[in-house]
């Protein structure tokens, strides 16, 4: 059969193919109730961004004459025990609530990809090391191991801060400068939560891969000679990510909501920083006489658990794959 | 002198383990392919049938060496598969690709069709602009009755025998002399089918493919097929060129088959001698002693149960491994 | 009168697409001791027709817009299915029309061994009491063919093959003697020489009970071998319908003549090409006006375009051959009036 060279459409006028991704965004654009959820999530975060900025009064801005004082023209979440007002205070928290949730969850999610990822393509002997590995880190107590952590390892003598200290003295000028220490705290409160959270994401991009790779498009693939990155990269991942989507947007609320349990307890964000966790425990502590302390920091935490819950739902039903039409 | 066949197969067995256990002992062995032996002249197409669990798909894979066949030996075009390297075996899947059953699994979800189509020339380092990537997908859309402007769209959005016309386009595109069609039609709408089983004829002449037709239907094997080789529980029983096959089968099994088989016309159904099979397929984990096929076989005797029996050449190219002498005759129809 | 009979069946969906008609307008029906056989490809609304027999149609997306489903239950008693309460429907299913389905590792429960799935639907519907019922379903298990079935009764699915757990599935819609068996695509699954021992078994068993039969099917060879009379259903219609001795010797509608062409035959002659039906079969959401058949009808007129054809009768021996096309002489290509 002589093929005569077909005229090749310019690739402007071929016909661009709706991606899954793209009737995804469609069916969760149409979830009224994720849609609500990401504005006000959105409307959350860039208030958190740009409110403590913008405030009148600086979150650590003492007064201690006013003192506590309930909600006011000047103060429009009133003033807390130190007479700092509680509108900069609740946003300023919100940051590093935010913060902590979202880098821990980005933590676990590559540390999870990897290792799930990993575990999942190889299988055998290297899945099963990796697995047991995982289910022996499973069994550790966490909150017996943070607050061992941060009791006996992570105080102002301890040999973390030490060499804290030493990798920060590369960077800045006066790494004595006490302020460094909540930053310090912080970021074990970080390195903490993601290290609890990576052991679910493992699981579930490993079974994610271990069910993909057995596709026939997978066996295509490798029958026409890709080697391990393209299997890995153009064929497992991608479609793995529908589950690990939902699943690190659900992970976000428990990181934070671990975080505020944390600093309820005083193992989380210390003074003079501030996040809602801790703003609710000093709330929490004269809840009679001052309930507003205790209720906007409690309310923002409760608004912003909701939202990501219900943009997840929406995502999960979203990315369900499609029924086939046939 | 006749020229070497393409594709040689000699005494192929994959098996595979069975684990249990913390500790993944192996408690048993599943003899998935047990001894195939055949050759595919080029050009020619040979169809391997056979029921579930007979090993034909495992046979199609460790041809291409998707799975490891655990002895024996593939030669393509003389060159011994099993004896390459890692990057010789890579070269040479140049030269034999697959075509899977599943229109809905067989191609990538996230990847537009110029990509899949595209991706076996990209890793061979066959086209070099991406003009010229285009113009070759366009050109191989063409030829398997796609319309190329498609070629933006994703997998979803095309039914299950324009899937399968993708998949053919991606296996055809590195102009491979081989081609192991494993259930092509299947899948599909029966409409669908002759559409399929025309275009993978017309493939046939226009390239000079060889092709290994992997199925169950032993009615649309007929078609295509040069010789038909008809597997049981891991082993060939009856190999035969096609007509000869259907005119005088000598393998007790393969008459079952071929009684079994339902014909489109209520007169001869009604008239129809049957051989109906007693009991089920065995499991491939605990395979009948003997010949596999005694336990369900009409005709069975003592010697059955005991000794496997070989190949033999009964006719002209026609072999059967069967103790019977002679095999009572059934006419299809 | 008839066992079943089906007028005017509408069973529509709602969908991301829009609304799809998936039975748009089903006729038929079926005599007591006859087997019908429903022939469609994958989109025809073969098995929605079946579910919507039962009132299994679930119910959003879905509902039947339209039609009677008039069944016998108990001589010169008919009711009709679309109107019944769902407490009368829930007795008659299972009791009066049983159903087999493709897949038997699906519609067996995988948690229950094999025995109290049986025993459920006797205790159900007879009020049999546990030992008596246990007794029944060993005598049906026998019935259908499985071997040892006094150990086999206490398996779960999964320890059974395919083959068997259809069986299983067959024994269980026997169970109370029904009428009426609604069998849909129920060997597509199973090796072919498992097919042919399962046919086997529901001619047997049809002939001894005196069933009417609904045998839904894509396989022409399987409604060759089983069916009185074959219903061609297309786009969730039926455009054909007759003995199947004249369905297959003369049919009369280009899908029914397409359909038989492409189809490779254990006896034809070998070599010759399959002539496949062009085009692809319609989405169910968007059909095209006048007759859906017409985008891939090789004799298509005008008027196939605009107006859906009404059903016409072809004088036939045994039986009524109904049709709906406008071409009346298909070699001729005249038009009927």
């Amino acid at each position: 059969m002589a093929a005569s060279k077909p005229a090749v459409p310019a690739a402007f006028t071929l016909e661009k193919g709706s991606s899954l991704g793209r009737d995804a965004l469609r069916r969760l654009a149409k979830n009224r109730a994720a849609v609500v959820a990401g504005v006000v999530l959105s409307a959350l975060v860039l208030a958190c961004i740009l409110v403590p900025s913008l405030s009148y009064w600086r979150y650590d801005q003492a007064d201690l004459a006013t003192g506590p004082t309930p909600p006011s023209f000047q103060h429009w979440m009133g003033t807390d025990y130190f007479g700092r007002d509680l509108l900069a205070r609740v946003f300023f928290g919100g940051r590093i609530s935010f913060a902590v949730g979202l880098f821990a969850t980005l933590v676990s999610f590559f540390i999870g990809i990897t290792w799930g990822g990993v575990a999942g393509y190889f299988g055998g002997k290297v899945d099963a090391v990796l697995m047991r590995i995982v289910d022996v880190l499973y069994t550790v107590p966490f909150f017996i191991v943070v607050i061992l952590l941060m009791v006996f390892f992570a105080g102002q003598e301890g040999p973390l801060f030490k060499g804290f200290k030493s990798v920060l003295s590369v960077f800045v000028a006066h790494p004595e400068d006490p302020s460094y220490f909540p930053i310090f705290q912080i970021l074990i409160v970080f390195a903490a939560l993601g290290g609890i959270s990576w052991l679910t994401m493992a699981r579930i991009v490993r079974g994610q891969v271990i069910s993909l790779r057995e596709q026939p498009f997978v066996e295509a693939a490798r029958s026409i000679g890709a080697g391990h990155a393209a299997l890995i990269f153009r064929h497992l991942l991608p479609n793995a990510l529908g589950p690990i989507i939902v699943y690190t947007t659900l992970t976000i609320p428990e990181v934070m909501m671990i975080e505020a349990f944390l600093s309820f307890l005083g193992l989380g964000t210390q003074e003079p920083l501030s996040s809602w966790g801790l703003l609710a425990a000093t709330g929490a502590d004269s809840m009679d006489l001052y309930p507003w302390t205790l209720i906007f920091p409690a309310l923002m935490l409760a608004i912003s658990l909701f939202c990501f819950n219900f943009l997840g739902d929406g995502l999960r039903d979203a990315l369900d794959p499609r029924i086939r039409k046939d | 002198m006749t020229a070497e066949p393409l594709l040689q197969v000699r005494d192929l067995k994959v098996h595979f383990a069975v684990r249990r256990g913390l500790l993944q002992r192996t408690v048993g062995t599943i003899k998935a392919v047990d001894g195939v032996s055949f050759d595919v002249a080029k050009g020619t197409t040979l169809g391997l049938v056979g029921e579930s669990g007979c090993g034909k798909s495992t046979t199609g894979r460790a041809l291409l060496r998707l799975v490891p066949p655990t002895s024996g030996s593939v030669r393509l075009g003389g060159i011994d598969l099993g004896a390459l390297s890692a990057g010789d075996l890579r070269k040479q899947r140049r030269r034999m690709q697959m075509i899977f059953q599943d229109p809905y699994a067989s191609l990538n979800p996230r990847m537009t069709i110029l990509d899949i189509v595209a991706e076996p020339l990209g890793v061979h380092g066959l086209v070099k602009t991406p003009r010229e990537r285009l113009e070759k997908v366009a050109h191989l859309m063409e030829t398997v009755g796609l319309e190329p402007s498609y070629m933006r769209r994703y997998p979803h959005e095309f039914s299950g025998g324009q899937r399968q016309r993708i998949g053919i386009a991606r296996a055809i595109s590195l102009s491979p002399e081989l081609v192991i069609a494993d259930e092509p039609v299947s899948a599909l709408d029966v409409s669908i089918q002759a559409q399929i089983v025309n275009l993978l004829t017309q493939l046939q002449s226009d390239l000079g493919l060889t092709y290994v037709f992997i199925a169950h239907d032993l009615a649309v094997v007929r078609h295509l097929s040069r010789e038909i080789a008809v597997m049981y529980l891991g082993r060939i029983v009856e190999r035969a060129p096609a007509e000869e096959l259907f005119a005088h089968p000598e393998h007790p099994y393969t008459q079952a088959l071929l009684s079994a088989i339902p014909i489109p016309d209520p007169k001869i159904e009604r008239k129809r001698k049957r051989l109906v099979l007693v009991g089920d397929v065995p499991s491939p984990l605990d395979p009948p002693t003997g010949c596999h096929f005694h336990t369900r076989c009409p005709y069975v005797m003592d010697r059955c149960r005991v000794e496997a029996p070989a190949l033999v050449e009964c006719g002209e190219g026609h072999f059967a491994a069967c103790h019977l002498e002679e095999v009572p005759a059934l006419e299809i129809a | 009168m008839a066992l079943l009979e089906v007028h005017g069946l509408k069973t529509h969906f709602s969908t991301e697409e829009g609304n799809v008609r998936a039975v748009d307008g089903v006729s038929f029906h079926v005599e007591r001791g006859e087997v019908l056989g429903i022939v469609g490809e994958s989109g025809s609304g073969k098995s929605v027709t079946s579910l919507s027999l039962l009132r299994l149609i679930p119910s959003p997306p879905g509902r039947i817009v339209a039609g009677e489903i008039l069944f016998e239950s108990s001589p010169g008693k008919k009711e009709d299915l679309v109107r019944v309460s769902e407490a009368r429907m829930r007795a008659v299913r299972g009791d009066r029309i049983a159903m087999i389905f493709q897949d038997p590792m699906t519609s067996l429960n995988p948690y229950m061994h094999v025995g109290e799935q049986l025993v459920e639907v006797l205790e159900l519907h007879k009020k049999m009491k546990r030992p008596e019922a246990r007794q029944k379903a060993i005598e049906m298990l026998k019935a259908v063919g499985i071997p040892a079935p006094q150990q086999r009764i206490d398996d779960h699915p999964h320890q059974l093959s395919g083959g068997m757990r259809q069986r299983v599935m067959i024994a269980m819609a026997l169970l109370c003697e029904p009428d009426l068996l609604i069998a849909d695509e129920p060997t597509t699954a199973l090796d072919v020489t498992v097919q042919a021992q399962i046919l086997e078994l529901i001619q047997d068993r049809q002939k001894a009970l005196g069933l009417g039969v609904i045998l839904i099917t894509h396989d022409l060879g399987v409604i060759a071998k089983m069916a009185d009379r074959v219903a061609v259903m297309y786009a969730g219609r039926i455009v054909e319908e007759g003995p199947v001795d004249v369905i297959f010797e003369d049919p009369r509608h280009p899908y029914t003549i397409g359909l038989k062409s492409s189809i490779p035959r254990l006896d034809a002659v070998r070599g010759g090409t399959l002539t496949p039906i062009p085009g692809m079969p319609p989405s169910m959401a968007r059909l095209p006006p006048g007759c859906p058949f017409h985008p891939r009808c090789a004799h298509a007129i005008a008027r196939c375009k605009e107006v859906y054809p009404d059903e016409r009768e072809i004088p036939a021996e045994d039986g009524r051959h109904l049709v709906r096309c406008h071409v009346e002489d298909l070699a001729a290509g005249s038009v009927a009036s």
